[in-house]
């Protein structure tokens, strides 16, 4: 080390140009003295973007003294990676207000960065997970003053995705029936939603049958979830047969046209949903397209 | 020769290196700015980067297959700085130039690796502001790395930040920490960020000079020289002359009083 410094400073004294000067300087000077000088950040690295590499190498040099000029074959370069593609890991970003399908005040996520970075962060939803930020907001739960939060963080975003929907309840055509709970269950697991009865909620006045008059007429039902959060669900009377020459012919895409309610009270609920619903197609719309 | 440099001259060479730079040893104003000054500036253009574009080799020697010690050499990609780098943050990244070769018989082709560059809005806490700037994904990177752009901008060395701008919001920043000038309408706020950014304040006199250019520090040391040595005007030494001689003398005052009435 001793006489790298002495070879150092007997350049100093040669050549005494400030730029290759003050490179031998930096090349020679004691670790120690170097992170006095250069903040202890500099020896952190993050690599990203184009990562390259010389294809031939750079003849050894000596430590003081001018460099040898660089020929073109010291130019051409090898792409090692390109960082740009690479999959871009998560941020941990602490919640200070609540989003939807996210989580509530206080909660730790992950999230990707462009989501972290554009809508959480920048509009004052989230903070860094840093250490200090970590105990700062660490009681944040229990001081939280919205205290009415969804029981998860998903149950609104389920909410409105059910009332978006419209059941179909296959009723018999020849017995006798009276729709109960585990009718509507049946219904929901046919079109794909597993409901337990206790969360159903069936309208008050019973809906009795075999009644043509029914026929692709609209209910609604509530369902809880969570015990918390609750849906209201579009349901439709359809009779169906087992015996296929009896059977109502089927109408295609039927889920998409409007239906007149059963109890004529909940006729401006039902329509709502309707047209919560973007593929809904009404009548006067129809018209206009034609 | 190498036997007439005292200690105290090597031990300076080596942990001053700012005080020999070829700028610094005109006979101009720049030769008399602050050590403070060379100080950053020797920080801003001279000191070693951090490798971005290249992975350096570990250690300071290898053994090569055949036993041989070498000593090891890690030459830096020479980089592009264009006009633009200044204007947005690249968090390091440049322009390279130079030939690829894709088979053996092939002349090689010229080629520019240029970082992809995105605008995005940043915002600063310190300055209470939200920007417009061109970035790379290694800026947004090294920013969440740091826990926010105010971390960023100010742990990093301004050789590795590679941009005037962010070098100028550094000093934006310094200067509202060391003057206390943050979040004026907000004194709880104000509080919590000077606690936070405590290492981070020097004196007012430093933060003043931080970030200059050559350009901007050579007129800044003219003006403090023109200030300094500016005329005094005559009648302010025979002002000061005459309170000194009726300082010593005692004159009595009601006696001058009397004869500048009689006249």
């Amino acid at each position: 080390m001793l006489r790298s410094l002495a070879q150092g400073l007997a350049q100093l004294h040669l050549h005494s140009t400030g730029s290759a000067l003050s490179r031998v300087a930096a090349r020679t000077l004691p670790v120690q003295e170097l992170e006095a000088v250069i903040p202890a950040g500099y020896f952190i690295q993050a690599r990203t973007t184009f990562v390259l590499k010389r294809k031939k190498k750079v003849e050894l040099h000596k430590t003081t003294g001018k460099m040898r000029p660089f020929r073109a074959r010291h130019y051409l370069y090898e792409m090692v990676e390109d960082t740009n593609v690479r999959k871009k890991d998560p941020v941990k970003v602490i919640l200070t207000k609540p989003v939807e399908g996210l989580g509530s005040v206080g909660d730790v996520v992950e999230v990707k960065p462009h989501r972290a970075r554009n809508h959480l962060l920048l509009p004052g939803l989230a903070v860094y997970a840093s250490p200090e930020n970590l105990e700062k907001y660490s009681n944040l739960i229990e001081t939280s003053e919205i205290k009415d939060q969804p029981s998860s963080p998903f149950a609104l975003r389920t909410a409105e995705q059910l009332s978006t929907r419209v059941i179909s309840l296959s009723m018999n055509m020849k017995n006798p029936w009276q729709v109960e709970p585990w009718h509507v269950r049946v219904a929901f697991r046919k079109a794909g939603i597993i409901v337990p009865e206790e969360a159903l909620t069936l309208p008050a006045k019973p809906i009795t049958g075999p009644d043509l008059d029914l026929q692709d007429k609209e209910f609604l039902v509530k369902v809880k979830i969570n015990d918390k959060e609750e849906a209201n669900v579009r349901c439709r009377i359809n009779h169906y047969s087992v015996n296929p020459r009896e059977r109502i012919p089927w109408k295609a895409f039927h889920w998409e046209h409007v239906a007149e309610p059963i109890f004529p009270e909940e006729a401006e609920e039902l329509d709502a949903l309707a047209r919560k619903n973007r593929h809904t197609r009404f009548p006067e719309q129809e018209e206009a397209t034609m | 020769m190498n036997a007439r440099v005292s200690a105290s001259a090597m031990r300076e060479a080596l942990t001053k290196p700012w005080m020999a730079l070829q700028i610094f040893q005109g006979n101009n104003a720049l030769s008399r700015v602050p050590e403070h000054y060379k100080k950053f500036y020797w920080e801003w253009k001279v000191a070693p980067k951090a490798p971005v574009h290249y992975i350096p080799e570990e250690g300071n020697f290898k053994k090569l297959p055949n036993g041989e010690i070498q000593p090891v050499q890690n030459l830096p990609l020479k980089l592009l700085q264009p006009k633009e780098i200044h204007e947005g943050i690249w968090g390091g990244e440049a322009i390279i130039k130079g030939f690829y070769k894709r088979k053996p018989y092939v002349r090689r082709m010229p080629h520019y690796w240029v970082p992809t560059l995105k605008k995005t809005v940043l915002y600063s806490e310190i300055l209470d502001r939200y920007m417009n700037v061109t970035v790379t994904e290694r800026t947004l990177n090294l920013i969440d790395e740091n826990y926010g752009f105010d971390n960023y901008i100010l742990n990093t060395p301004p050789a590795d930040l590679m941009s005037e701008l962010a070098v100028k919001l550094r000093r934006e920043m310094l200067l509202s920490l060391a003057q206390g000038t943050l979040h004026p309408d907000n004194p709880a706020k104000r509080k919590e960020l000077l606690n936070r950014f405590e290492k981070h304040i020097i004196p007012v006199e430093e933060a003043e000079w931080y970030g200059l250019n050559t350009k901007e520090a050579a007129t800044k040391q003219k003006l403090i020289e023109e200030k300094a040595s500016a005329p005094v005007p005559l009648k302010e030494a025979f002002r000061q002359e005459f309170i000194e001689y009726l300082k010593t003398n005692k004159v009595d005052m009601e006696e001058i009083k009397g004869e500048i009435t009689e006249r």
